[in-house]
């Protein structure tokens, strides 16, 4: 994963922000065993207690679970996973449409834009 | 009990005031940023700790004791000098300081010279500067302490070694175990960083958690230093 | 922790030193060659002679290089950058200098111990050495006979002797750290505070001696011709032993005092007024 951790913002939020979009997309799979705080850590290049301090909050979102001496597991509410990518979607939607309205977009040309590029990769990946 | 912890600790040099005032702590787990422009006190705090200085007035404390030959055992101080004696080699400072420090990890010290291609039986003297602070900076890490004092062990070095510091630092994390850096390489150093104090013309400017700095002001540690210490 | 420290003090002196003595040993053999070649022909004789000179100058070296080194170790591991580690180390002020100063007065010693072994070796050459043994025991055969002076008090006089001149040798060695641990106490002029205060110790220790003196020679003067005839009286064997011993003793007591104060100089600055660069 990708950390780019930025340091003008509460650090502890970003790296829950991060490990959120993981869980959502997969790359950590629902039951799966997440790797160690210290080893978190260490790839993202923060503080362990840092990391500590995300993992919780993502604990206390439910999203990932304690279990007593094997470690941290995230979750297997495929629900709360679906629920978890789908307030990420929208967020990143938010975020692309304010920054097509900056551009001066209109809704329309919003939707021919996006129909296009979908088309474009969906030829590439043919 | 808080590994370090002064209050309002002063040192004066004749009729300069180095420190005054200053009272911090900080906490086992936890690594403290000690960040202030050059000449702003952090070397002299760290020396206070040490017992290499005497307060002149207020008091410092490690694990509630005043610094002496007890406090000494269970820290681990690397000064922003090269201290280490010319005529030794990696393997004779690792075999005195296993002599001198119960706490010495001689397993570790070897592992960690021997990822950096350092010859344990090469003396100091003929060591590159680079290669010098790389030696003093595991015997450091290698001790088991409770308290880490570390002098800006970043400045001063290629980009490349600086990582390798910081990942070396963030590994030798314990529970138990404090870690102080001093440095003005903020930038470099505030991921590393759990609190952080401001220390401006040897009084505290500014201290908090670093994530709640963050938040407060909007800004990184960084950036906050840049405008609480503008010239 | 003590003898630890020890042990890495011999460690980092003894290469120099034994290097040093051993050279003196080497060149005092030489010497004794030379010896005996002068007045075999005159390109012998000259040889000869530079090493005899060269075997002077040899002692003179082993001298100045045992204070040079005492001096610059103090320095080095106390007062430069390398304190930062020995000052980490868990051991007290009293054991670093303790240390210092065993080192010291033990290479000191074994250098006068092997200036002495050199002297013998290059008089051996002379046959010399015979002779004076000879006439030596005479001497003192005649000076027991004549004052019922025993073995055993040449031995303890020997003894006191020693001891006052390895105790002078501590406080002179003790005199250099008590200024340098002064003068690095400051920010700045760090050798220059210590130079000053070398020679400030001196001159005091002087005027110390000096009031001494005079109050004893103002002591004696003030005493009655009455004084001088009963010490006449009371002077025999017995009595001088005993004086003999007196000053000796008082000797080796003052020099311990002054060792002691410049210890304690020493201690307090490296204690509570430590200022590594």
């Amino acid at each position: 994963m990708d950390w780019q951790i930025a340091p003008e913002s509460p650090i502890y939020a970003q790296l829950a922000q991060k490990l959120r979009r993981g869980i959502a997309s997969g790359l950590y799979g629902p039951g799966e065993k997440l790797p160690p705080v210290r080893e978190l850590a260490l790839e993202a290049g923060v503080n362990p207690n840092t990391m500590q301090r995300a993992l919780s909050e993502l604990e206390r979102e439910g999203l990932v679970f304690p279990q007593r001496t094997a470690g941290r597991f995230v979750t297997e509410d495929a629900q709360l996973i679906s629920r978890a990518r789908e307030t990420l979607a929208r967020e990143e939607t938010r975020r692309y449409f304010s920054a097509m309205e900056d551009l001066g977009c209109s809704a329309g040309e919003i939707s021919r834009l996006a129909a296009e590029i979908a088309k474009e990769g969906h030829d590439a990946g043919a | 009990m808080p590994v370090l912890e002064c209050i309002e600790l002063e040192k004066s040099y004749g009729r300069s005031e180095a420190l005054r005032g200053v009272s911090l702590k900080a906490e086992g787990g936890r690594i403290l940023g000690l960040l202030g422009p050059n000449g702003s006190g952090k070397t002299t705090l760290i020396k206070l700790a040490c017992g290499l200085l005497q307060p002149s007035g207020g008091e410092i404390r490690i694990c509630g004791l005043a610094p002496g030959v007890e406090t000494k055992k269970i820290v681990s101080l690397l000064p922003d000098r090269l201290s280490l004696p010319g005529y030794m080699s990696p393997a004779a400072l690792c075999a005195m300081y296993e002599d001198f420090f119960e706490d010495f990890d001689a397993g570790r010290a070897e592992r960690l010279l021997d990822e950096l291609g350092i010859d344990p039986a090469q003396r100091v003297r003929r060591m590159s500067r680079g290669t010098r602070e790389k030696v003093q900076l595991i015997l450091a890490m290698s001790r088991r302490a409770r308290l880490y004092l570390l002098d800006e062990p970043i400045s001063g070095v290629d980009p490349a070694a600086r990582d390798y510091i910081i990942s070396t630092i963030m590994t030798n994390y314990a529970p138990d175990a404090a870690v102080v850096l001093s440095t003005h390489l903020i930038s470099e150093a505030e991921r590393l960083l759990d609190d952080v104090v401001f220390l401006g013309a040897g009084r505290v400017v500014m201290s908090g958690g670093a994530d709640e700095l963050r938040e407060r002001s909007g800004k990184s540690v960084d950036a906050l230093f840049r405008e609480v210490f503008k010239c | 922790m003590l003898s630890r420290l020890l042990k890495y003090e011999f460690r980092a002196t003894s290469r120099i030193m034994l290097c040093v003595l051993g050279a003196l040993l080497a060149i005092a053999a030489a010497a004794s060659l030379g010896m005996r070649a002068i007045g075999y022909n005159r390109g012998l004789t000259i040889v000869g002679a530079m090493v005899l000179v060269l075997y002077f100058l040899a002692i003179m070296c082993v001298g100045a290089v045992t204070l040079i080194l005492l001096v610059y170790r103090f320095y080095k591991s106390l007062l430069s950058d390398e304190g930062y580690l020995i000052f980490s180390l868990p051991v007290g002020v009293h054991s670093h200098i303790c240390c210092k100063l065993i080192c010291a007065a033990v290479w000191m010693l074994a250098s006068f111990a092997a200036i002495l072994l050199s002297i013998a070796i290059v008089a051996s050459s002379i046959g010399i050495t015979g002779v004076v043994l000879s006439d030596l025991q005479v001497m003192f055969e005649r000076i027991a006979a004549a004052w019922s002076i025993g073995a055993l008090d040449f031995a303890s006089f020997a003894l006191e002797l020693l001891l006052l001149a390895e105790l002078s040798a501590v406080g002179g060695c003790l005199t250099f750290y008590a200024a340098m641990s002064f003068g690095f106490s400051f920010s700045e002029h760090k050798a220059l505070c210590s130079v000053l205060a070398y020679i400030a110790i001196g001159i005091l220790t002087q005027l110390c001696i000096a009031a001494l003196l005079g109050a004893l020679g103002l002591l004696f003067s003030l005493q009655g011709p009455g004084f001088y005839i009963s010490l006449g009286g009371i002077l025999n064997v017995t009595r001088v032993k005993n004086l003999s011993h007196a000053v000796m003793l008082g000797g080796i007591v003052l020099q311990a005092a002054y060792c002691a104060v410049l210890y304690a100089i020493t201690a307090y600055f490296l204690k509570r007024r430590l200022n590594l660069p």
